[in-house]
C-alpha cells in the first residue's frame, strides 16, 4: 500500500514551512531550563485573600500575606500568630442598605494557607465575603485583609428522581414538580473528555 | 415553521487541549487528536456528506474549540497524524496476515483497514483540511458551527478577574472568527459552568446564545413557565437553552444508556493491550507502553463473560434501532410537552463530540440515523438550529439562570478539589500579573521584541487556565501530564514576566516558546488592561 504523506502534498494546500526554525534539541533545552529555574512560585509580597463558590453548600478560601507584616499593623494584637481567624460574612442587599453578618470562623493554623467552608445556612440572595484578622487582647477581631465578594449557587428547588415531564410548569399550575438532582446521573465527561483518558 | 408541534437541537461540542509537542519527535499525547480525527472528526464529515449527497435536510449543531480549531490547522500536527493514519494501515495490514487462520478475526482486520483507508481519503478529498469540510456544511445551511472559550477555561473559577473571562471569552471568538471566517451567534461555556453576569460580557463579544445544564433555568431567579423547554433571555437578550435530562441520560448513561449495548464495539478491548509486545510493539509508546491502536475485535457482551467477538453488521442494525427509539422517545416527550406549553417546546440535547465514534463506535451510525429519522416530513418534530430557532421564536420570559455546571454534582466541586486547588493561587496571580503588565505596557512606546514577549506571556496564561488540567487532576488518568503542563506554563509565564520586567528579552528563549506555545498569532496583549 502506497502511503499518502502530507509533506509530499502540502505544497497544494499551504506555503507554511512544518519544519520550525529551531531543532527538536533546541526547543527542549530551553523547555527544560526555564522548568528549572523558574518553577512556579507564589509571591509573598502578593497579599491576598481568595473567596471561590463551589457549591451551594461550600465555599473555598486561600490566602498568602505577610505575617511579620501583619503583626506590625495590629500592635495592640498579642505577639503569637496562634490568634489568627478566618471569618466569613454573608452579604444581602436589600435595596440600598447592604447588610452584612459574620457566618463562620475557623482559627488558622500555623502555615495553613486554605480552608473549605461548609455553610450553615443557604440563603439563594446572599453574596459572602471573608477576613483574616487576629483577635486582641480584649478579644476584639481586627481584620487584616478582606476577600473578593462571591456569589452563592443556588438551588432552591428540591429535586427528585429524573422524568422529562418534571421540568415542565403548567401556566395554572403553581406547583413546581421537580426532583432530586443529586440522584441525576450528572456526567459521564470522564467517558468521553480525551482529556480525561488513561494510556 | 411547518406543522411540527417541537423541536429538537442536537449539539456536538468538540474539544481537546493543546497537546502539540515540536520538541519531541512524536509524543503520546497528540494521539488524542489523531484518534477523535480518525474515529471521529472525520466520520462525521462522511456522514453530514451522505446526508448531503441523499439531500436530507437535518440540522446539526458543532461546537469546535478555539484550540483544536489551531490542533487541526496545524501543519506538524497534520504531518504527524498522516504518519499516525499509514502506521494505522500499516497495522491493519500485518492483523490480516496474522489472523489468516481466525476468519472471523481477519474479516475485521479487512474491515479496519478499510476503515483507515476510507479515512484517509476522505481527508486528502479535503486537502487535509477537516475545517474546510465543516465550512462547506456551514454554509449549506445545514450544519451550525459555534465556539468556546479560547482554552476551554472554567470560567467561574477564572471570576475573581473579570478580564480573565472577558478574554477567555473573546480570544476564543476572535480565533474562530480568524479561521472561519465568520463570527459565531452561540457560545459553549466551558462545562457549561454558568454564573449571573456571564451573559454581560457573552452580549459585549456578539454572542447570542449559550447552553447551560437542567438545573440553571430550573433554578433561575423567576420561576420558568415554559420549564427546560424554551430559552430563558437573562435580561440583556442573550438567551440561555437549558439541556434536556431525558434524552442526555439515554445517550449518556453508562448502566441504561445506548452506548452500553452488548452488540456495541468493546472500547476497552484492544489489541495494543492484547497481543503480545513484539506484534504491536512498532505501534505503542516507546515499542514498551500499551497504548490503544483503534483495533479492537470485541463487542461489549454481558457482564462477567468472556469478550465476544465484534459483530459490526448486528452493531450496525442496533445504532439504527436505538436511533429509532431516540426519535420515538423526542415525538412522544413533544406530544406531552407541547400540550402543556404556550409555544412549540424546545428539545436541547448536547453531547460530547467525541463519544461518537471514539468511545462509542457506532455513534455516528446512530447520529446519521438519527438525523435522517428526525427530518423525515410526516413526523411531528423538527430539527432545529438554536439560531434558528430564535430568530422564529420570539418573545421570551426574562429571568437569570442560576449558577451551574454540567459537572459531577452539576457545580464546581471536580474543578476545585483536594487533587487540584492547588494550582488556583497561581493561576489566578498570573492573570493579575499580565493586567498590571498590560496596563504598564499600554499607552507607552514598545518595541517589537518587548511585544512578542507581552504577547507570549498573554498566551501563556491562556494556555495554563484550560478546565483539561484541573479535570485530568480529579479524573487521575494522566495526571503526570497534566501537572507538567500547568507547571510548565506557570514557569514560562515566570520567565516572560522576569525578562519584560528587566527588559532583557532573549530571543532565542523567546522564539522557542513562540515555537511552542504557537496559539493565536493575532493576541494583542494590551487587551488584558481591565474595561473601565
Amino acid at each position: 500500500m502506497p502511503e499518502t504523506t502530507y509533506d509530499s502534498v502540502k505544497r497544494f494546500t499551504s506555503s507554511k514551512s512544518v519544519t520550525p526554525a529551531l531543532s527538536r534539541q533546541e526547543l527542549l533545552e530551553v523547555s527544560q531550563n526555564i522548568s528549572l529555574y523558574f518553577a512556579p512560585r507564589i509571591s509573598s509580597n502578593n497579599k491576598k485573600l481568595v473567596l471561590l463558590s463551589i457549591d451551594p453548600q461550600h465555599l473555598y478560601a486561600y490566602w498568602n500575606f505577610d505575617d511579620d507584616e501583619s503583626q506590625n499593623k495590629t500592635p495592640s494584637s498579642s505577639n503569637t500568630s496562634d490568634n489568627k481567624m478566618l471569618r466569613i460574612y454573608s452579604q444581602e442587599v436589600r435595596g440600598d442598605v447592604v447588610k452584612s453578618k459574620p457566618l463562620v470562623e475557623f482559627k488558622i493554623q500555623g502555615s495553613q494557607a486554605k480552608q473549605l467552608i461548609s455553610l450553615p445556612i443557604i440563603n439563594r440572595k446572599e453574596t459572602y465575603f471573608a477576613k483574616i484578622g487576629e483577635l486582641n487582647s480584649s478579644k476584639n477581631f481586627i481584620p487584616l485583609i478582606i476577600s473578593n465578594n462571591t456569589a452563592c449557587f443556588s438551588r432552591q428547588k428540591k429535586l427528585k428522581k429524573i422524568s422529562f415531564t418534571d421540568y415542565i410548569i403548567p401556566y395554572n399550575n403553581i406547583e413546581f414538580k421537580i426532583k432530586e438532582q443529586s440522584k441525576l446521573k450528572k456526567t459521564h465527561r470522564e467517558r468521553t473528555n480525551y482529556s480525561g483518558k488513561g494510556r | 415553521m411547518g406543522t411540527e408541534k417541537g423541536f429538537l437541537s442536537i449539539i456536538l461540542h468538540a474539544h481537546l487541549p493543546y497537546v502539540r509537542h515540536p520538541e519531541y519527535e512524536s509524543f503520546f499525547e497528540e494521539v488524542w487528536l489523531f484518534e477523535a480525527i480518525t474515529e471521529c472528526y472525520v466520520p462525521l464529515i462522511n456522514a453530514l456528506d451522505n446526508l448531503s449527497k441523499d439531500n436530507v435536510d437535518y440540522r446539526l449543531t458543532l461546537s469546535l474549540s478555539p484550540t483544536l480549531l489551531m490542533m487541526l490547522g496545524d501543519e506538524l500536527l497534520k504531518t504527524r497524524y498522516l504518519t499516525y493514519l499509514n502506521t494505522r494501515i500499516e497495522l491493519a495490514e500485518k492483523e490480516i496476515i496474522r489472523t489468516k487462520n481466525q476468519k472471523e478475526y481477519q474479516k475485521l482486520a479487512r474491515l479496519y483497514r478499510r476503515f483507515f483507508i476510507h479515512v484517509r481519503q476522505i481527508y486528502q478529498n479535503y486537502n487535509f483540511d477537516i475545517l474546510k469540510a465543516f465550512k462547506k456544511h456551514y454554509f449549506s445551511g445545514r450544519l451550525e458551527l459555534i465556539s468556546t472559550a479560547a482554552t476551554h477555561g472554567f470560567l467561574p473559577l477564572l471570576n475573581i478577574s473579570e478580564i480573565a473571562v472577558r478574554n477567555q471569552i473573546n480570544v476564543g471568538i476572535d480565533t474562530f472568527k480568524s479561521i472561519m471566517g465568520f463570527s459565531p451567534a452561540g457560545f459553549w461555556l466551558p462545562e457549561c459552568g454558568y454564573y449571573p453576569g456571564l451573559e454581560l460580557l457573552l452580549d459585549d463579544a456578539g454572542i447570542n446564545y449559550f447552553f447551560i445544564d437542567t438545573h440553571g433555568v430550573v433554578d433561575a431567579s423567576d420561576l420558568p413557565k415554559n420549564g427546560i423547554y424554551a430559552p430563558l433571555d437573562c435580561g440583556n437578550k442573550v438567551m440561555a437553552f437549558a439541556r434536556d435530562p431525558e434524552s442526555s441520560h439515554q445517550v449518556w448513561s453508562a448502566q441504561e444508556g445506548y452506548p452500553g449495548d452488548i452488540n456495541y464495539r468493546e472500547y476497552y478491548s484492544d489489541i495494543g493491550f492484547e497481543l503480545d509486545l513484539e506484534d504491536v510493539a512498532p505501534y505503542i509508546l516507546d515499542g514498551k507502553t500499551r497504548i490503544n491502536t483503534g483495533i479492537k475485535y470485541h463487542r461489549v457482551t454481558g457482564k462477567g463473560q468472556e469478550k465476544k467477538i465484534y459483530d459490526p453488521k448486528k452493531a450496525k442494525r442496533k445504532a439504527y434501532k436505538d436511533a429509532k427509539d431516540f426519535i420515538a422517545k423526542r415525538e412522544q416527550q413533544i406530544k406531552i410537552l407541547s400540550r402543556k406549553m404556550n409555544r412549540p417546546p424546545v428539545i436541547v440535547s448536547p453531547y460530547d463530540a467525541e463519544l461518537f465514534g471514539h468511545w462509542w463506535a457506532e455513534g455516528i451510525h446512530w447520529l446519521e440515523s438519527v438525523l435522517r429519522l428526525a427530518s423525515e416530513p410526516d413526523n411531528q418534530i423538527k430539527l432545529v438550529s438554536c439560531k434558528e430557532y430564535l430568530k422564529q421564536q420570539k418573545n421570551h420570559q426574562v429571568s437569570v439562570p442560576s449558577s451551574s455546571t454540567w459537572g459531577d454534582q452539576g457545580y464546581s466541586s471536580y474543578w476545585i478539589n483536594e487533587d487540584n486547588d492547588w494550582i488556583y493561587p497561581f493561576l489566578h496571580e498570573m492573570a493579575e500579573e499580565m493586567e498590571k503588565l498590560a496596563v504598564d505596557f499600554t499607552g507607552v512606546s514598545v518595541l517589537p521584541v518587548q511585544k512578542r514577549a507581552l504577547n507570549q506571556a498573554f498566551r501563556t496564561v491562556l494556555l495554563a487556565q484550560a478546565s483539561d488540567w484541573p479535570f485530568i487532576l480529579k479524573s487521575g488518568t494522566t495526571i503526570d501530564y497534566a501537572t507538567k503542563k500547568i507547571n510548565d506554563y506557570l514557569a514560562r509565564f515566570n520567565y516572560l514576566h522576569e525578562c519584560i520586567r528587566n527588559n532583557k528579552i532573549n530571543e532565542h528563549y523567546l522564539l522557542a516558546l513562540e515555537t511552542m506555545d504557537n496559539v493565536f498569532p493575532d493576541i494583542d496583549y494590551r487587551d488584558y488592561k481591565p474595561v473601565i
